[in-house]
């Protein structure tokens, strides 16, 4: 090693705290509810060359491929300076979607452009044609409708460029949210403009150069180790997300993987798969790369610096005009970062468990029903007025793992656990709605030798005036699939309830208008199971028996664990007996069924 | 009344280790005592009592205050030593304690091992009942909800807790779940907790968690404080027992037995007391604690004499320094950012050849190298010594032997992964963890506003004098200060810990549209809740209240503190303050813009209001004997106990430093770093540009330039 291996830690450790610093200035000076709350946003640090550097905790669909990013301030800004900033939400351009309005701030040192600080963040509303920041069904991007930017400059000597301010505040629906939103990304990109400065004043631009090549190299040999574990060779997947009206037969997915462990090296070519499609589910280089590489995140090592070194051992093909590539203009990417981007982290991670007992995961809950609406109406308590936020009240069950069981409160694949669930009591507060239940869904886990995790049942209405709500339930048709024997989670479902009760079905892809007195009911997704559900430990089926996860029915029939009462106290227990019989019973018979067919899954 | 003279008072404090020991009082010099803590923690008390009073030369009839820190509620969470609890929640939100936050500790980690519920499965039970965001009441508690939950739980359990939606704006539905489980006259619960009295603010899986905590922990705080009051008695200690709570004040056992989720810091927060007491005898008002021990280090910062004190934290944590891995509480406590460095911290080399250092720690057992316990990993103390910033003398004062060949045999293994010298090694060591809580301490100032190259520091713990000089060096802080006799630090704190009480409330408020009288409604109907509390403790006639409000931009998810007035009340009840919308809104903006460097043009409103009540008469008291005296240079330095070759940080190179012994050390003589001065438990380093002194009161103070 050419660099003090001491400065090397400390240097490391710097960064982690500046984008920390980053993060904590956006999450407490947001202003919307999706940002404050729900913590949909993430900060980076991006070299002068277009290399991630360093990344705050953040959902990796959000925070993968933020060097995209910066490319484009160079060439259509040549005269860059410090005081500068641009706004970045071009899907075309290298962005996620355009709902993630990105702060980019180039950060000079001696007068040379050493790092870009990036504050990506999820618009509460950006304008689209309706009110919503996931159009499902849009055609194309005039569909949609938002105000595209295309790195445009916004900020000059560290002051706004008012034209582009007042273009966002005519068309964005919720103008002042807006701009508190998006001075609170200013706010983060501009401390990380300054803490990148003082490191360099402290520690010259020639160390801090030699720094991040020393940083990138120690990364690209933690996950070159990493990799060394996995199974040689090449491999296909395939998964499909539902159809809907849009796209009749769904969209297929198709993921190829070639590792080599000795090189220490992953290839993930996404090629093969359709072209665009007219819907707003098309990918950006940006999430089809994150997903891809967030699947292979989940299948090894989690203790690596996630950083442009790193992700040098994984190399992902795009192909432009293709729904998992790069899109061609006019294609939608409204809905980029969630469901197909999920399906492709959840065919990867699955992938790697199907070539090997003992890696990667089941795949995890997709899309988001209506526990992540955007809600949209008036509020009678204040004076009417307009309301327009995506709400996270539910959860989603991860997929099961070979060594435990899938995470219960996972949301999405995409997200990596980094959002924040809302409090109920806050979302009553701020919107007029009732929330009227949130219970863990009884039966929704995907069975397995580990488990999914269940989904949840979430119901709720407004209260004396209309609310619209916008949601994308995708895993009704295919819910996440089990691996390796293991059962797939339970499906997605959505319906209303009128005031009498009455139940009618809705379209899993839609949007509804609630009545007073109205009750949208979201089921959630559970996540696929891992290995045989016959070989799952007893007492761990007793113990979800007892939290009322499994139904006692289920932990007969499909992991074939029967439950008695205790004579002295009435408490259930294993009956250890019958389990063993039944257990051998139901091998046996799922033996010669697999003789005709094939595995359940 | 008793002879002023021979008052006595006695603080306790329970640690993992030792339980220590203080007495206090007129009539001589404080005595000091250490004893093993032991399982039964109150035998331990019992015998450091005895142990105390007799070489302090008092009776038991002299004791005046009997103060006391311990583990036990902290424990009991980790433990999980509680009491059987059920939980009733509002129907269709059974699963919250499960559901939680839905925050992740790790992105790609599938293995999240998050805390059980201290509530078992079957015990998690819905009540049909509702209230709205503004409080009132849909759907009221029917008879035979009651007589249903009644049936559901009866026999089976020793606490219960309620937490139902919005319960923090109207507890009437709470109130009469707990009236009809207490009229049935089979129910022999003692302990009922409700959220509307444990914790009535917004966000109800907090609320919940932090209601279900205060149930689990009653029955067994209530028995051990039974216990330790009898025993009391039983000695001839008729005197009080008062029990030091997570947020710095004490309180009498009827309060901490009504809220032991209280109690969970209860020996930190007499540390900071503790720093917070030297700060003030030095004349700093705004300083960084730094208390570095043996597995962990624990920085925290005091402002205006007083220690920052936060509404939210988490305990029992599966993964001890991850935030989100613990069980999440609303109340209050002495906001500490604690990491995994300290003198037992192993250094080791990650899988790729990078030097790490900590959290796992070589503990007591086997211990660092130089112990000769048996620890072969290098840890920050063999580097420290290694590095001769340590004497192989001076450890206990030269009481315990430490082996300084086997602390670099560890070193040497270590670096010859890292191509580095046992020196170079230990240089490392030294260099990452001052990094490291350089870092922490930085994150935790700015992350409150707080530039660190403004705050002073006081230093304390075995290891955190070693360490202070290379720390305040990386953080710009220009002086610093270690209290005398730093190893039983908590339990001097307790002696000089204020009592007091606190009341809080959510109650959302557009500052546009409350009357100034609306708001001291509020303000005054907490601060009368407060001062009822306070008022059965002690004397009134010294007691201050403090009103405060957690503000926010409409819309925002995150509240500021904002202190909106202090007063005491002997002014006179009569002469209420006066509160403006226009005032609060002004003090929110300057404290937002100290925060976030920016205050925006937005709409105000109040969530959650809150008054701390304190009787600063043992604060004032204890104020006497100030550090007054200035550095002097002297032309006949004192001669130093020895010299040595020790690790200059600042020229990353060996240099020749005397050596001092703390107590032989003559007052106010300034001089020269580098420099090493001895206490009797820890070792005071200073590099080449520092200046210190001895006070007259014992301590330490270092000035950087």
């Amino acid at each position: 090693m050419s660099m003090d291996p001491v400065l090397l830690a400390v240097l490391a450790n710097r960064l982690d705290a500046i984008v920390r610093e980053m993060d904590n200035t956006l999450l407490r000076s947001a202003r919307s509810a999706i940002l404050a709350m729900s913590r949909d946003f993430s900060c980076s640090i991006v070299t002068s060359d277009n290399q991630l550097l360093a990344a705050s905790e953040a959902a990796p669909v959000h925070v993968i491929g933020s060097e995209f990013l910066t490319a484009p301030i160079s060439k259509f800004h040549p005269d860059y300076q410090a005081g500068d900033a641009f706004l970045h939400n071009d899907p075309y351009l290298g962005n996620t979607h355009p709902a993630d309005h990105t702060i980019l701030v180039p950060v000079f040192h001696d007068g040379k452009h050493l790092f870009t600080a990036c504050a990506k963040a999820h618009m509460a509303d950006i304008g689209n044609s309706e009110p919503t920041t996931y159009m499902p069904s849009a055609t194309d991007v005039y569909k949609e409708g938002a105000l595209i930017f295309p790195c445009v400059q916004v900020q000059r000597d560290y002051r706004d460029i008012s034209d582009v301010i007042r273009m966002c505040q005519r068309r964005i629906r919720v103008p002042d949210l807006w701009y508190g939103d998006y001075l609170a990304q200013i706010g983060a990109a501009r401390i990380g403009e300054r803490r990148m400065k003082e490191l360099a004043e402290r520690h010259g631009t020639e160390s801090i150069e030699a720094f991040i090549e020393e940083w990138f190299d120690y990364s690209e040999r933690r996950m070159a180790h990493a990799l060394r574990d996995l199974p040689s060779g090449r491999y296909k997947g395939d998964t499909s997300h539902d159809p809907f009206d849009a796209v009749p037969d769904g969209i297929p997915l198709t993921v190829e993987i070639a590792i080599d462990p000795d090189l220490g090296m992953v290839d993930i070519d996404l090629r093969d798969n359709i072209d665009n499609v007219p819907a707003g589910l098309n990918q950006t280089q940006a999430t089809a790369m994150a997903s891809v590489v967030t699947g292979v995140l989940n299948s090894i090592d989690p203790d690596i610096p996630h950083n442009a070194g790193a992700f040098r051992r994984v190399r992902v093909h795009l192909r432009e005009g293709c729904v998992a590539g790069i899109p061609k203009f006019p294609a939608s990417c409204s809905v980029a970062t969630t469901n197909v981007a999920d399906r492709l982290v959840n065919v990867t991670q699955r992938m790697f468990a199907e070539i090997n007992d003992g890696f990667g995961a089941a795949e995890g809950g997709t899309g988001l029903g209506p526990g992540f609406a955007v809600i949209s109406g008036t509020d009678s308590r204040r004076g009417g007025e307009a309301y327009v936020n995506e709400i996270f009240i539910a959860s989603q069950g991860g997929g099961a793992s070979p060594w435990c069981d899938g995470w219960l409160t996972y949301l999405v694949p995409g997200s990596g656990g980094m959002m924040y669930k809302d409090s109920i009591e806050m979302v009553e507060q701020k919107y007029p709605l009732y929330v009227k239940e949130v219970r863990i869904h009884q039966d929704s886990e995907g069975a397995g030798r580990t488990r999914g995790a269940p989904g949840t049942f979430c119901v709720y209405g407004p209260r004396d005036t209309s609310m619209r709500a916008f949601y994308v339930a995708d895993s009704h048709v295919y819910p996440p699939a089990g691996v390796r024997g293991g059962w797939a989670g339970g499906r997605a479902d959505v319906w209303k309830l009128d005031s009498s009760g009455d139940r009618t079905d809705l379209a899993p892809i839609g949007d509804v208008i609630l009545e007073p007195g109205e009750w949208i009911v979201g089921v959630h997704v559970g996540g696929g199971g891992y290995g045989d559900p016959l070989e799952r430990e007893a007492e761990a089926v007793l113990k979800d028996v007892l939290e009322g996860w499994v139904s006692e029915k289920k932990a007969r029939e499909v992991y074939g664990v029967v439950m008695s009462s205790q004579p002295d106290d009435g408490s259930l227990a294993v009956d250890w007996n019958r389990t063993k019989d039944l257990r051998h019973q139901q091998m046996q018979s799922s033996a010669m069924a697999s003789q005709q067919a094939d595995s359940p899954q | 009344m008793k002879n002023e003279d021979s008052r006595v008072t006695i603080g306790v404090d329970i640690g993992g280790t030792f339980t220590d020991v203080v007495v206090s009082g007129g009539k001589g010099v404080p005595v000091t005592r250490k004893v093993l803590t032991t399982d039964k923690q109150e035998m331990g008390v019992f015998a450091g009592i005895r142990d105390g009073l007799h070489a302090f030369g008092g009776s038991a009839q002299d004791v005046e205050r009997v103060l006391h820190a311990t583990t036990l509620a902290t424990n009991a969470l980790i433990e999980r030593k509680g009491g059987r609890t059920a939980l009733l929640t509002t129907d269709g939100f059974e699963d919250i304690l499960r559901l939680g936050r839905e925050r992740a500790y790790d992105t790609y980690d599938l293995r999240l091992d998050l805390p059980e519920p201290l509530v078992a499965d079957e015990l998690r039970l819905g009540v049909r009942e509702r209230v709205s965001a503004e409080g009132t009441v849909i759907q009221a508690v029917s008879a035979e909800e009651g007589e249903r939950i009644y049936r559901s739980v009866a026999g089976t359990i020793d606490a219960v807790a309620v937490c139902f939606l919005h319960a923090y704006r109207n507890g009437v539905n709470e109130r009469a779940i707990r009236e009809f489980l207490r009229a049935n006259a089979g129910f022999d619960v003692q302990y009922i907790s409700i959220s509307s009295e444990v914790a009535p603010e917004v966000r109800e899986y907090e609320r919940t968690s932090t209601t279900v905590a205060n149930a689990y922990l009653q029955p067994v705080v209530a028995r051990y404080l039974h216990v330790l009051e009898e025993g009391l008695r039983a000695t001839g200690i008729a005197a009080p027992l008062l029990v030091m709570l997570s947020d710095t004040h004490l309180v009498d056992t009827e309060r901490a037995r009504a809220f032991p989720v209280r109690l969970i810091e209860s020996g930190p927060a007499a540390g900071v007391i503790a720093a917070a007491h030297t700060a003030r005898q030095n004349g700093l008002p705004n300083v960084l604690s730094f208390d570095m021990g043996g597995t962990t280090a624990k920085l925290g910062t005091i402002i205006d004499f007083t220690p920052s004190v936060a509404t939210e934290f988490e305990a029992a944590r599966t993964k001890r320094f991850t935030k989100w891995s613990g069980i999440p509480l609303k109340a209050p406590v002495v906001e500490l950012i604690e990491i995994g460095a300290g003198g037992g911290s192993i250094a080791a080399v990650d899988k790729l050849g990078l030097l790490r250092v900590g959290p796992e720690s070589a503990g007591a057992t086997p211990g660092p190298a130089c112990y000769g316990g048996g620890g072969t990993e290098p840890t920050v103390t063999d580097a420290d010594l290694a590095l001769g910033l340590l004497g192989s003398d001076s450890f206990l004062g030269g009481e315990m032997h430490v082996d300084v060949a086997a602390a670099r045999r560890a070193l040497d293994v270590l670096g010859q992964k890292l191509g580095l010298s046992d020196l170079d090694t230990a240089a490392g060591i030294f260099d990452v963890v001052n990094e490291t809580m350089a870092q922490a301490g930085r994150l935790h100032a700015i992350e409150r506003g707080l530039d660190p190259t403004r705050l002073a520091m006081v230093a304390f713990g075995g290891a955190g004098p070693v360490h202070a000089y290379a720390v305040a060096r990386r953080l710009g802080v220009s002086q610093i200060v270690v209290p005398p006799s730093a190893g039983v630090l908590s339990a001097t704190g307790l002696l000089v810990s204020p009592m007091g009480t606190d009341a809080a409330r959510t109650d959302v408020q557009a500052l546009a549209e409350i009357t100034d009288d609306e708001m001291v409604g509020i303000f005054k109907s907490l601060e009368n809740s407060a001062l009822d509390e306070l008022s059965r403790m002690c004397d009134m006639s010294t007691v201050v209240t403090q009103w405060l409000a957690d503000a926010r931009y409409e819309g925002q998810g995150y509240e500021v503190l904002v202190s909106v007035v202090e007063r005491a009340l002997d002014h006179g009840e009569a002469d209420s303050p006066r509160v403006s919308a226009a005032a609060v809104g002004s003090l929110f903006e300057e404290q937002y813009e100290l925060l976030y460097g920016r205050s925006l043009s937005l709409p105000i409103e109040i969530v959650t209001w809150r008054v701390i009540a304190t009787n600063v008469e043992e604060t004032r008291k204890k104020d006497v004997s100030h550090a007054t005296q200035r550095p002097r240079t002297c032309k006949s330095k004192p001669a130093p106990r020895t010299k040595r070759q020790c690790y200059d940080s600042d020229a990353r190179g060996f240099i020749e430093a005397p050596v001092f012994r703390a107590e032989s050390l003559p007052e106010a003589i300034a001089l020269d770093g580098p420099v090493i001065v001895e206490q009797h438990d820890s070792t005071l380093v200073v590099g080449s540009r520092g200046l210190v002194h001895k006070n007259e009161l014992g301590g330490l103070h270092v000035e950087l330039s």
